[in-house]
Parts: structure tokens; C-alpha cells; sequence
């Protein structure tokens, strides 16, 4: 049903990809996994239009559609979602998806001036029908907020209904999961299964999150440095060597973190209630980290996690409650004052200035030091991240998806914090990368760096930390050493799937 | 002081209000697609003088003559606008701009145009009811194009292009059409006011009125079509009711719209300012 033939792509002197050829049938799930860089994403660039390949081709049912422009892709019946989220930002999240339905109605200008009857009817129907597609992917309840808004997994959940208003026959997801906790991976896996029982679709698949990859897919191909390098089964594909060696890893299960005794409180959190606009998101919310400590902070998409640390570095103003840091009161303090007071934030998704070198944006980091020591430092960090100190003079935007993580952790070391704050470190990396941010995670706080760490992948988190704070709906609502909440029925109900 | 009495009074500027109004609803449509365009200044000063050798020599009508003008200004811009769709932002802004410099020189040099002078004695037709008329039609106008598909389209090629292509929508195509759309109200804007003014020069194409057209839809806003038009309306009547400052008066003028763009960064006519005030992320 589609295909794509010894497909090439080089970007300056990188070959992007490199002769890749896959065939993908009616009705199929497929999965396209590798690690960051692999060339995953140039491949759905390439189907859908955004991207000339420098060689080979793409048919799509039984007609050649290789060159073909975006919108007459879209038209033809293939849909995608973005792996950076490309919502229309200030519309609403229904809006959002009625403009997905543009491909498949008629009314023209004149008919909306004059308001004929295709308009009415169209306007009244797509109206109907994005509500349904909304309630497909659970935002039913959501469908007026404003799609900057949402949560992070709730705009990845947007971005897949928006994509099915155009009435696709073949849709492209571009790690779908990522930014979500396991029980709402699970939600997504039942999800993509109704649409290709139910609504009849071909889906391909490019994910991380390899419990959702083997669960759902019925083939599997896996991309290295632009090459393909296995495909098959999901059993197949798991046991191959080559991918184990390139992507998989041979996860041990961590070892339960080191129980170091729990020195004085570095920040504490009070009562705090903040939001955006009229609506509260946090109510009350109460935790502190203390020294030689990670403390987890796990809860679903919305929970208000992401908001929490924004508060407390400044971005948003407490409406009611205390942050501390080492007694001193920084609650309502400006961003610039609390970084210099050393409360360093490593945002979602990054962040990294990309048009700066590597070496720059560590430099950057240190922009509220007075000290003479900020080169001294920035040498330290590099001779600490080995693949950082290889590309210090590469442009940031131009490293892998870990890099970027491990760059961005650096930089919030720079500015020498008394507290780290990491936002979904693994968001978006494959699993050999992954443990590979966790491992420096671990190295940071053992060099003395007490850590506040919000991640998706609730069973990682609680292994990494020594204390865990459950957070729903804008509410602590369990808080306990991290190894108990991993063996807590409740926990591993809700969280870790 | 009776109605009558006060429009006898102010005639020429409730008419030059309603005029900007239009021309600051030009711009809006190209913004509402997310196109930045200078050139609405000659696009006006296409259709002004076309409109006014038609109705001056040749005793044409003024609706024929305005419409032919706005069908002149609506093919340029589309001409125009066809090849700078490869620009994008700044480099668009410029683009037209220059076109402007071209329109303002041709109209410099040619015969036709009355060189440097102008034309002068373009008969009085223009009053109240055909400005706001038009001005009531153009609202209309972008009261449906807003809530339809095609405006749906234009706010999301503003939103994100690549996004919008992904979506089947044909960017080349709306962009075109909101060009189209700019130049036709430009070129209504510009024929509508030489028959009240009764004469136009080169200096209506140039730099000046091209910025002060812009100001109008940023000042106002541009979220919704209002925003042009009580921008357009306000900046026209504020200098004049300031006039008792004289020479203080510009020093006003320039601290209002240093205000206006910190403190409105969406304008003052955005919906949000009236409705509780939300926080973006």
C-alpha cells in the first residue's frame, strides 16, 4: 500500500539516509524505531513533502508520489504528526481540528460571504465531527482551551485528531508518546489500535517508548545512521543482536538508589497555589529536597508538574504559599534573581539556544555569575560530558536529541545551583540514551547537587530517586521514600503501567 | 450644535477615518494569512488614480470608476504578489516595500499620473455614505471571512506554514488570495478618497503612508478585524483633537503608540482585553 525505495537524504556532508527501503501493507501497524539521529523523522519528512530526497521513491497506492508538494500529499490521503509539536498556536484545540478538515470540504469564499448551504452545512458538521475526533483522543473535556495551553501530552494527543480530521487512509505518528505517563501510553496504544480496526487506517509508528512499539506494531523495521538494519516482528526485532547493540541496550534493572542519610532541607515548597488566568493549577502543593537527595515528582499529563517548577523558578508568580531556599524566601523573586540565587531549571523538551555553539551556550548559562571562574568551570563540565567536549564547537541545534539533554543539563550546572530542577529528561531519547541521562543524573547529585526531577517514566524515576511525591490534579496526594511508592498498588496502577 | 452642524464641521476628517479604516483593513487580510506587506500605500494610489482619470476625463461614474480602480490595484497585487510569496517576514516587507518606491516614481514621472503636481480637480463625489458604506460592507465582509474555512485557513498559515501544508492546506493559493484581497480594498480605499480631497500626488504612495497604514492595524489590533478599524478611526482623530498642543502635539502622538504597543501588545481592540485577562504559557 506504501512504500518507499532505497530512499537517500544528505544534508551538507551527513547522509541523513542512506538507501533505506521499506513496504508497508493495508491495514498494518508498522513501527520505524533506532536511536536519535537515525533518520526517522527525515523519512516521514520525505513521504509527506517537506523534504526532497536526494534519491529513491515514494508510492503510496500504487502511484508515485515522490516530490509531490505537502498539501497534495495530505490530499491523497496521508496525514502525520510532528515529533516538535506544530500546533496552530492561539487557536483553540477544537479549531485545531476543524482546520484539519479543510482538505475534505468545499466551501469556497463566496460561499461563506453569501453563507449557501454547503457552508452551513460543513461549518455545522465539521464543528460535530472535530468534537468527536476530540473525544477519540480524550479531550473532549478540553475542547475550548487554547491549544499553547495544554499540557504537553495533551497537545501530542491534539496534534493526532487534528491529523485525522484530513480523513486519512495512511497517518503517520511521530513519537506520540512521548511526555506521557505509562497508563496514558496505555490510553494511546488503545487508541491507535481503534483506528486501524475500527476506522480502518495504516499506521506508521515512530517511537521511543518500546512497550508501546512491541505492544501495538505488527512489523517492526529499525534505522541506524540512516541505514536500515533489521525488520520484522516485534519478537524478531527485540532478540537481534544488532539492535540490541545499537539501540535496545541490555537493561539491567537499576540498582535501588544509594540511601545516603538526609541532610538539612534545600527548598522547601509551602502551601503553594498558583494557575494561569481565573483557574488554579496547583492547590496547596507542600515538598521539600533536601541535601544529597533526588526527589521525584510524578503525576499525569496536567497534574500541574511542569507549572510547579516554572513557580518555583520564577516564571510564574505563587498566588498563595512559600518557596524557600535554604531559609530565604524566593517566592515571587523574578527568574533572574532566583537562578542567580541558585535554583537551576532544565526545562521539557530542551531548550538549547540552537543557533549557539556548545561552548556558548555553557557561557550563556553563567550569565548571572560575577565570578572570574566561569571558564574554569565550563573546562570541568566539559571534561564531565566527553561527547559534549567533542562537539563544543558544533551549533547546539545540530546535536542528537541526548546531546541536546546532556547540554542542557550542563547548562544548569553552570550557573553552580544549590538545586537542580530537570523537566522530563528523558523525553523524547531512546532507551540506550536514557540511561546514559540517568547515569549523569545520578553523577550530579552524588557530586553534591540535591535534585528535583518531574519524568514521565514514573518506574526510571522512582528507581533513580531517594524520595517520591505523587502529584494529581494539582494536589499532593502521596509522598514517600521512592522505593515504597514503587511497590505501592495504587502507584503502579496509575503510573507505572 | 446639531448633527448636521457638526459633520459640516469635521466632514473631511470623518471621511479620512473611515478611509484609514479601510486601509488598515487592507493590511489586516495579508496579516490575517501572515504576510507582512508594505505596499498598500501605492495599491491605494493605483486605484486613486485610476479612479480619477476615469471620472475627471472621461466623466465615468464614480462606482464603475472605483470599482475599475480597485481592479486595477487587485491585478497588481496579485502580480506583485505572486513572486514575493517566496519572501517571507522582513524580506517580504521589503520587497513590497520597494514596489511602493517603484509605484511612487512611475507616478513621479509619467504624463498620465501629472508628474510631480498630481492631479488636481477631481470632482467632489464622495461623501458619508459611500466611506462608511463601504467601511460597513468591508466589515461584513471580514465578520464572515473570519468565521469561515478559507479565513480558518489564512489564521493557519499565520499559525505555522508547515503545519498548515500538512493539513492540505494550498499555502501559495490562500496567500495569493489575501493579496488579492488587499489590493481590490486598497485600491476601493484609495479611489473612494481623491473625490473628497479632489486631488493626488506621488506622496500617497510613499514610505510615510505605508507605516502610518500599518500603525493603524497594529495599534488597533490584529485579531480581529475591529482592530484595524478602531485603530484606523482613532489615530485619525486623535492628532486632530490634539491639535490645541501645537507644537507638543507629535512629541504626544509618538508617546501614545510607544503606550499603545507596550502596555496593548495585542492592541487596543484585542478580545482578550474584555474578557478576564489570561496568562500565556
Amino acid at each position: 500500500m506504501f512504500a518507499v525505495e532505497r530512499l537517500s537524504r544528505t544534508f551538507g556532508g551527513l547522509r541523513a539516509l542512506d538507501g533505506v527501503s521499506l513496504a508497508v501493507r493495508e491495514g498494518e501497524i508498522f513501527g520505524l524505531i533506532g536511536p536519535n539521529g537515525a533518520g526517522k523523522t527525515t523519512v516521514f519528512n520525505i513521504v509527506t513533502g517537506f523534504l526532497a530526497p536526494t534519491a529513491g521513491r515514494v508510492r503510496f497506492r500504487g502511484e508515485e508520489i515522490t516530490r509531490w508538494p505537502a498539501d497534495r500529499v495530505a490530499a491523497r490521503g496521508i496525514a502525520r504528526t510532528f515529533q516538535n509539536i506544530r500546533l496552530f498556536r492561539g487557536m483553540s484545540a477544537v479549531e485545531n481540528v476543524i482546520v484539519g478538515e479543510h482538505v475534505r470540504t468545499r466551501a469556497t469564499l463566496l460561499d461563506a460571504l453569501a453563507r449557501t448551504r454547503t457552508h452551513r452545512r460543513e461549518e455545522a458538521e465539521g464543528r460535530a465531527r472535530a468534537r468527536e475526533l476530540l473525544a477519540l483522543v480524550g479531550l473532549e473535556d478540553r475542547a475550548a482551551i487554547q491549544a499553547d495551553v495544554l499540557a504537553y501530552g495533551d497537545q501530542r494527543r491534539l496534534e493526532i485528531a487534528r491529523a485525522l480530521a484530513t480523513r486519512p487512509t495512511l497517518l503517520l505518528l511521530d513519537e506520540p508518546a512521548a511526555g506521557m505517563n505509562p497508563a496514558e501510553t496505555h490510553t494511546l496504544t488503545t487508541v491507535i489500535r481503534r483506528l486501524r480496526d475500527e476506522v480502518g487506517l495504516t499506521i506508521v509508528l515512530i517511537e521511543h517508548d518500546m512497550k508501546l512499539v512491541m505492544g501495538v506494531c505488527d512489523r517492526i523495521a529499525v534505522l541506524n545512521f540512516g541505514r536500515k538494519i533489521a525488520e520484522g516482528t516485534p519478537d524478531e526485532v527485540r532478540r537481534d543482536p544488532a539492535v540490541i547493540e545499537a539501540y535496545l541496550g541490555a537493561r539491567a534493572p537499576r540498582p535501588a538508589a544509594v540511601r545516603t542519610t538526609v541532610g538539612d532541607t534545600v527548598l522547601a515548597v509551602e502551601q503553594l497555589s498558583c494557575g494561569y488566568g481565573p483557574v488554579d493549577v496547583l492547590h496547596g502543593v507542600s515538598l521539600d529536597v533536601r541535601a544529597g537527595q533526588i526527589a521525584a515528582l510524578i503525576g499525569a499529563n496536567g497534574a500541574g508538574k511542569s507549572t510547579l517548577l516554572r513557580t518555583i523558578s520564577g516564571l510564574l508568580r505563587p498566588r498563595t504559599g512559600q518557596i524557600r531556599l535554604r531559609n530565604v524566601s524566593i517566592g515571587g523573586a523574578s527568574p533572574d534573581r532566583i537562578v542567580g540565587l541558585g535554583v537551576a531549571h532544565v526545562p521539557e523538551g530542551r531548550q538549547v539556544l540552537a543557533r549557539l555553539t556548545v561552548d556558548d551556550n555553557l557561557r550563556a548559562a553563567a550569565y548571572v555569575r560575577r565570578d572570574r571562574q566561569v571558564e574554569r568551570d565550563r573546562v570541568a563540565l566539559l571534561e564531565r560530558f566527553p561527547a559534549l567536549r567533542e562537539r563544543r564547537a558544533r551549533l547546539a541545534g545540530t546535536l542528537s536529541g541526548g546531546e541536546q539533554q546532556m547540554l542542557a543539563i550542563a547548562r544548569g550546572l553552570m550557573a553552580r545551583p544549590r538545586v537542580l530542577m530537570l523537566d522530563e529528561p528523558s523525553l523524547g531519547l531512546g532507551p540506550r540514551v536514557v540511561e546514559r541521562v540517568f547515569d549523569i543524573i545520578e553523577e550530579v547529585q552524588a557530586s553534591g547537587v540535591p535534585i528535583l526531577l518531574v519524568e514521565q517514566n514514573a518506574q526510571l524515576a522512582l528507581e533513580t530517586a531517594h524520595s517520591g511525591y505523587v502529584l494529581e490534579s494539582g494536589r499532593i496526594v502521596m509522598h514517600d521514600r521512592a522505593d515504597r511508592l514503587l511497590g505501592d498498588e495504587a502507584v503502579q496502577r496509575a503510573y507505572l503501567g | 450644535m446639531s448633527v448636521a452642524a457638526f459633520y459640516a464641521g469635521y466632514s473631511s476628517l470623518i471621511l479620512f477615518a473611515g478611509v484609514a479604516a479601510l486601509l488598515a483593513l487592507s493590511v489586516y487580510v495579508t496579516l490575517m494569512a501572515g504576510q507582512l506587506s508594505l505596499g498598500n500605500a501605492a495599491l491605494a494610489a493605483i486605484g486613486g488614480y485610476t479612479a480619477a482619470i476615469l471620472t475627471r476625463d472621461h466623466h465615468v461614474p464614480l462606482g464603475p470608476a472605483v470599482l475599475a480602480g480597485a481592479a486595477v490595484a487587485t491585478v497588481v497585487a496579485v502580480a506583485i504578489g505572486i513572486p514575493s510569496l517566496r519572501l517571507r517576514g522582513i524580506y517580504l516587507a521589503l520587497a513590497t516595500l520597494a514596489f511602493g518606491e517603484v509605484v511612487r516614481t512611475a507616478a513621479l514621472n509619467l504624463k498620465i499620473t501629472g508628474g510631480a503636481l498630481g492631479l488636481i480637480g477631481i470632482p467632489a463625489l464622495v461623501g458619508f455614505w459611500q466611506v462608511y458604506g463601504t467601511l460597513a460592507a468591508a466589515a461584513l465582509f471580514f465578520y464572515r471571512l473570519e468565521r469561515s474555512r478559507v479565513g480558518r485557513a489564512f489564521a493557519a498559515i499565520r499559525a505555522d506554514e508547515a503545519a498548515a501544508q500538512a493539513m492540505g492546506i494550498r499555502i501559495t493559493h490562500y496567500k495569493v488570495l489575501s493579496f488579492a484581497i488587499a489590493g481590490f480594498l486598497a485600491g476601493v480605499a484609495g479611489g473612494l478618497s481623491v473625490h473628497f480631497t479632489y486631488i493626488i500626488s506621488p506622496s500617497q504612495a510613499s514610505f510615510t503612508e505605508a507605516v502610518n497604514i500599518l500603525t493603524f492595524a497594529i495599534v488597533g489590533g490584529t485579531s480581529t478585524f475591529l482592530g484595524p478599524i478602531v485603530g484606523g478611526i482613532l489615530l485619525t482623530v486623535l492628532p486632530e483633537a490634539l491639535r490645541f498642543l501645537r507644537d507638543y502635539r507629535l512629541f504626544l502622538d509618538g508617546a501614545i503608540l510607544m503606550a499603545v504597543t507596550i502596555y496593548f501588545p495585542n492592541g487596543i481592540a484585542d478580545p482578550r482585553l474584555w474578557r478576564w485577562r489570561r496568562v500565556r504559557r
